[in-house]
């Protein structure tokens, strides 16, 4: 054997790699650290007051997939569940059950867990309200269903943000848009629906996931709902929550143990029960139930624990640092203060209604019909029909009166507009076939009308161009 | 000859296995790196991500057509871009779980005469593991998949899409269907900025001809075979037989670098070729049960000279397209002018003197001025037709 140089060339004895396959094995077991399944999108709004709900991270992460979210889930979320959610229940889970997984109960705490092991993300458990204000009870925390600022939707569309749902509006306390004041609504103004927790449908958010109409705007100002006690009492609402926000995210977790156990050292004052009494106007008997030292004990809701702590002007925050603070409190004389946190439905005030409904029927306005005059009024619209029968039966049919005046308006506009434009064009000398007149038109799709095609054919044999 | 560069031999203790094992681990767990290998290896990564930076900084998408010969050695070359892409991105692909460096896919042949783009976008979302690209809730409509591959090549952050057989891309497609689609593959590398590396035989050629835009925006990576014609490139097959002999799996070492020669014209220098020569050799040598693979095994298993010479031609052709020949530059040159402008003068002259040598062509019949010197002028005059000026005169 001879050999002249050097050799340049190097064997290299490979593990395992089958030539044969058409496509080797890009990533074998072992040679990186394993990838996540599902994308790992970052969180909006992570650590501010408009952090990302966890049922609004899950939908935009399946959309993102190209899936719809509840697919998503069915296919990857619930073989690692430890509650069975067979196909149908799976449905009426996502329409509004599913909201809990915003809350602070076990099944928040495994979603946020699954969601991390797929996304390979340790920061989604923050989506959650567990992580918001610590471990209280659920009951009366959430909302039934998702509410949403119009205004909100509308300036991040309009400046190209990303559209979602804040954790924030999630709260049953929450009633006003903390930036826009105003009132957060939870149905469709198209369909009159609420909105599925878990969409069902690729839409993105900001739009309805059942009729797929925009759901951004100026914003329903409902009148009546709006006070400026109600503003101030929102604001400080949203003092509270930003407050236990920050505290919940620099220690290790609230704890409400401290609250009831401060409280009840309160208690123990001669007159205390009494005087908390005169100023939450709750019963005395209340406050022993809370501190357990009655025969039956239970937790309050977290609406009423801000409905007492706004009575007695101190901060849940405040009161478990420092229970002297609610002595210094009990010690002033101050008018009670009440914290509404939802509207009294059941007070109707007639004499409003009264006057809208008497303009409509002298006149003063467009009869559009009773759905849009309750919307407008606040209230729903079985409340109407019930307190004003005779006058919504006729309101409803000036309603359908006017509708159809409109619409023959409106055909009659088309109907002109189409002999106009074959006038037009046979004044010009060019055959006006339908796509030339249809390019006249200021809608094309007004051709697809049958009275648009009917005009335009008459038009035609007018003019002797068509038997 | 010292040690050190005696190639290394293959485990001892694969004489005592089975004839199965000692051919699987030849066929394939032997692996040559040779000097071409590594140049386009290199070049290919120097345009995807700058080197000694990693995966974190990248250069913006870039199409790369990856153009040899059958049987070259382009998957080998696959695969060790692959292995040297996950090498750089171990980094971030440890920092970063949703991040994946590259997709691997094979270019299906096209059916009913067009290439299935839905299939394309399926094996780029299969090699990125996507949990929903088969299955109940797949994806159907192809703009629905080229959505999903769009936003999965931009959330998996990729370096690349490595394309094997990519000239399938080309088949069915004549000119503008050509243009059209290497045009799709530019659209995703200007959204994402991912990078194609195209990697296929010489039915490529057309590619780098199909649009002057997607020219400019191209980097062609030649990966020829060797020349045995260039003593280099002799030497250089030499010592791949060398390190090869010494891997074949028998009791005693074969010369195969003796028949260099004869193993070079079967395999024209392709080093796959080769190696699939050695494999067939291989086989037959232990089903025979001998000691070594000899010449005779090495005739009996090559490659039939028509086959050969029908590849030889086709690479010859490929070869003279792909290189560039002497006087690159002052073609250019000549054709952006600059070359014309400093030749201008001798040009001129030069066709002054074409012109004093040739005949008049507006003298039709006329003998030259200087041929009858002594009193032939009217003489000269006369048989020539009169003009009209000259008729005109008198």
């Amino acid at each position: 054997m001879s050999m002249t140089g050097q050799t340049t060339t190097s064997v290299r004895v490979m593990d395992s790699w089958k030539e044969e396959s058409p496509q080797p094995q890009a990533f074998p077991d072992g040679a990186i650290p394993p990838r996540s399944k599902l994308y790992g999108l970052m969180p909006c709004g992570l650590g501010t007051l408009f952090q990302e709900s966890l049922t609004s991270y899950l939908n935009r992460l399946g959309r993102r997939h190209g899936v719809s979210p509840r697919a998503l889930v069915a296919q990857e979320f619930l073989p690692h569940l430890t509650s069975e959610y067979p196909q149908y229940h799976l449905a009426a889970f996502s329409r509004g059950t599913a909201v809990g997984i915003n809350g602070t109960g076990t099944v928040a705490v495994e979603w946020a867990s699954v969601l991390e092991q797929l996304t390979q993300r340790s920061d989604l458990h923050w989506l959650t309200l567990r992580w918001w204000i610590g471990d209280i009870q659920p009951r009366g925390l959430l909302r039934k269903v998702p509410a949403w600022c119009p205004a909100c939707y509308a300036a991040w569309k309009e400046g190209a943000l990303s559209i979602y749902q804040p954790l924030l509006w999630m709260f049953l306390s929450v009633t006003l848009c903390p930036e826009h004041e105003i009132g957060l609504i939870d149905r469709c103004p198209h369909c009159q629906k609420y909105q599925s927790v878990i969409s069902s449908k690729k839409t993105p958010a900001g739009w309805c996931t059942q009729c797929n109409i925009w759901l951004g705007g100026t914003g329903n100002l409902l009148p009546g709902m709006v006070s400026e006690k109600q503003r101030e009492q929102q604001a400080w609402v949203i003092r509270i929550l930003e407050e236990l926000r920050v505290e919940n995210a620099s220690s290790e977790g609230l704890s409400w143990k401290y609250f009831f156990e401060n409280l009840a050292t309160c208690m123990k004052e001669r007159g205390a029960p009494s005087k908390l009494a005169d100023l939450t106007g709750m019963d005395r008997n209340v406050f022993y139930f809370w501190t357990g030292r009655m025969h039956l004990s239970y937790t309050p809701s977290f609406e009423t624990i801000l409905a007492f702590c706004y009575a007695c002007n101190v901060t849940p925050l405040q009161f478990m640092r420092t229970p002297a603070v609610l002595f210094q409190k009990m010690q002033q004389e101050a008018l009670p203060q009440r914290l509404q946190s939802k509207p009294k439905r059941n007070r109707v005030d007639r004499k409003r209604c009264q006057d809208v409904l008497q303009a409509v029927l002298d006149g003063c306005e467009e009869p559009l019909g009773i759905t849009s005059l309750a919307q407008r009024l606040g209230y729903h619209e079985s409340l109407l029909l019930r307190y004003f029968p005779a006058e919504c039966q006729q309101i409803t049919q000036l309603a359908q009166e006017h509708r159809k005046q409109r619409r023959a308006r409106y055909t009659t506009h088309v109907c002109e507009e189409v002999r106009h434009a074959v006038m037009d064009l046979h004044a010009r000398g060019i055959f006006p076939s339908h796509r030339k007149v249809r390019a006249l038109l200021s809608d094309p799709n007004y051709m697809r009308m049958p009275e648009a095609s009917a005009a335009w054919h008459a038009t035609r044999r007018e003019l002797g161009l068509e038997q | 000859m010292s040690t050190e560069e005696i190639p290394s031999s293959f485990p001892v203790e694969l004489l005592t296995q089975p004839i199965g094992a000692r051919l699987e681990y030849f066929e394939q767990r032997c692996l040559i790196e040779h000097p071409r290998l590594r140049e386009a290896l290199d070049q290919i990564l120097q345009t995807i991500c700058p080197p000694g930076e990693g995966a974190s900084v990248r250069r913006p998408g870039t199409m790369l057509l990856v153009i040899g010969p059958s049987r070259v050695g382009k998957t080998t070359l696959i695969h060790l871009l692959e292995e040297r892409l996950r090498a750089l991105s171990r980094e971030q692909m440890a920092h970063d779980a949703s991040f994946i460096p590259f997709a691997s896919v094979l270019a299906a042949g096209p059916e009913a005469g067009h290439f299935d783009w839905r299939e394309y976008y399926r094996a780029v979302l299969r090699s990125l593991q996507d949990p929903f690209v088969d299955g109940k809730i797949a994806r159907i409509r192809a703009r629905e998949l080229r959505e999903a591959m769009e936003t999965a090549l931009i959330e998996r952050k990729l370096l690349a899409i490595i394309v094997d057989e990519a000239h399938h891309l080309a088949k069915a497609a004549s000119g503008r269907r050509l243009q059209d689609q290497l045009d799709h593959l530019k659209h995703f590398e200007n959204l994402t900025g991912v990078s194609h590396v195209l990697v296929g035989t010489y039915e490529m050629r057309p590619f780098r001809r199909v649009n002057p835009q997607l020219a400019c925006r191209s980097v062609d990576v030649h990966f020829p075979r060797y020349d045995a014609s260039k003593e280099e490139d002799a030497q250089v097959f030499q010592s791949v037989l060398w390190a090869l002999q010494r891997q074949l799996p028998v009791e005693q070492e074969p010369h195969l670098v003796d028949q260099w020669e004869f193993l070079y014209a079967r395999s024209i220098g392709c080093i796959g070729l080769l190696k699939m020569h050695l494999n067939r050799a291989l086989h037959l040598a232990l089903t025979e049960g001998t000691k070594t693979v000899t010449l005779v095994h090495l005739r009996k298993t090559a490659m039939p000279e028509a086959k050969v010479e029908l590849a030889l031609h086709n690479a010859l052709e490929s070869e003279a397209e792909l290189t560039e020949a002497d006087g690159a530059d002052e073609r250019l040159l000549t054709l952006l002018g600059l070359r014309e402008r400093e030749n201008a003068v001798p040009a001129q002259a030069k066709r002054k003197g074409q012109s004093s040598s040739r005949k008049p062509q507006d003298r039709p019949g006329k003998r030259l001025p200087g041929r009858d010197s002594t009193g032939q002028e009217e003489d000269y005059e006369a048989p020539m037709p009169l003009s009209g000026e000259e008729a005109a005169a008198g």
